[in-house]
């Protein structure tokens, strides 16, 4: 899967403090306020797996967290790869325009 | 939102029977209308043409001359000028001294045969927008914000409309509703746009844009309004906004 070297760029170095789903909506917050919001195609619910937003095994609350070491998304996939070697897999509602990144400020960051 | 996708009369120009698919408007609509015009007696380029005289410079029939498409044609990289008495490439030779209905009048074919549109078919490309808000839009580059539109969905898009291959430079991959309008990269929102088609190209939707945005971070025009401008008619609104006084020659790219 090929790296989104855009977004890359803006989550590197950043740790993802909580993932919130909301519906159709998953909320990643990160330790510097930031938040980054994707239209994914189902609701999560409850389950133990990571990954976020394709079906009834896909918890928010166990979605894993960590320190972002790189981004890559392929389709309507998107992985938040972390230090840690654990990656929290997200499905997008489509293949773009479905990822928004805005900074503690609301400044918007990224677009997709 | 749907649109109508039947062609509809422009200022002073006759609608044209379109041979091609009937939801695509062809840059040679407008000249074969100003071919069928000039034949009849009419005159010049046709009215709504951002390129002023543009199409009568570049080649107005004359009569019982074999009939050249008013303006300039481009087929790939090449300048096929349609000067009287000239043929197309691809098109056999008039008969000497009878005058000849151009086949391919009603559309304007690119290097490699693949009609090119002047505007999206609305079916394919209705216009989709991010979640932004003027204050986003206005921020100094923000356009480099935007995720680049990913490779599979350019291919996507040119195997929607029939353009399975080109040259490079002779499509630009267009953002219906433009990124500095808060447009999306999804499928709805872009479209093959030509290069070379005059008198509406890629160059001139592009200036469109510019002024849109320019009007949306003045105050001058709400952000919606502009987004639905675009996306319904991009040459209507090319005039509505652009005014018949700011209309020029193309940039030299479109001959």
């Amino acid at each position: 899967m090929a790296a989104n070297h855009k977004l890359t760029g803006v989550l590197k170095g950043r740790t993802a403090t909580q993932v919130e789903a909301l519906g159709a909506t998953t909320v990643v917050h990160f330790d510097d306020g930031s938040t980054m919001t994707v239209q994914t195609t189902v609701a999560a619910a409850a389950g133990s797996t990571a990954e976020v937003g394709s079906g009834p095994a896909a918890p928010a609350s166990a979605a894993p967290l960590g320190r972002v070491r790189g981004v890559r998304q392929q389709g309507t996939t998107l992985d938040i790869d972390y230090d840690n070697g654990v990656t929290l897999e997200l499905r997008t509602a489509e293949a773009t325009s479905s990822v928004l990144v805005r900074a503690r400020d609301h400044t918007l960051e990224y677009a997709d | 939102m749907l649109r109508s996708i039947a062609p509809r009369p422009r200022d002073g120009i006759a609608s044209v029977p379109d041979p091609g698919p009937p939801v695509w408007r062809w840059a040679g609509a407008l000249a074969a209308a100003a071919l069928i015009s000039a034949c009849q007696g009419g005159q010049g380029a046709p009215k709504g043409d951002p390129n002023g005289s543009a199409g009568a410079a570049a080649g107005a029939p004359t009569a019982g001359a074999p009939a050249p498409a008013a303006g300039r044609d481009q087929v790939g990289g090449g300048d096929v000028a349609t000067a009287a008495g000239a043929s197309r490439v691809g098109e056999p030779p008039a008969a000497s001294g009878a005058p000849r209905l151009p086949q391919y009048a009603a559309r304007t074919l690119d290097s490699l045969g693949n009609p090119a549109p002047l505007e999206p078919d609305p079916r394919l490309t209705p216009g989709d927008t991010l979640p932004v808000s003027t204050e986003d839009i206005c921020v100094a580059g923000y356009s480099r914000k935007v995720r680049n539109v990913p490779a599979e969905v350019r291919r996507e898009v040119y195997a929607r409309y029939g353009v399975p291959s080109h040259r490079p430079g002779e499509y630009e991959l267009d953002h219906l509703i433009s990124l500095e309008l808060g447009g999306s990269n999804s499928v709805r929102n872009l479209w093959p746009e030509s290069h070379w088609t005059t008198p509406w190209n890629a160059r001139v939707k592009d200036r469109l844009e510019n002024r849109l945005h320019r009007d949306v971070c003045d105050g001058r025009l709400d952000l919606h309004t502009a987004q639905r401008a675009i996306a319904t008619d991009w040459i209507a609104a090319y005039g509505q906004y652009m005014g018949r006084s700011a209309v020029r020659r193309p940039a030299s790219g479109a001959r």
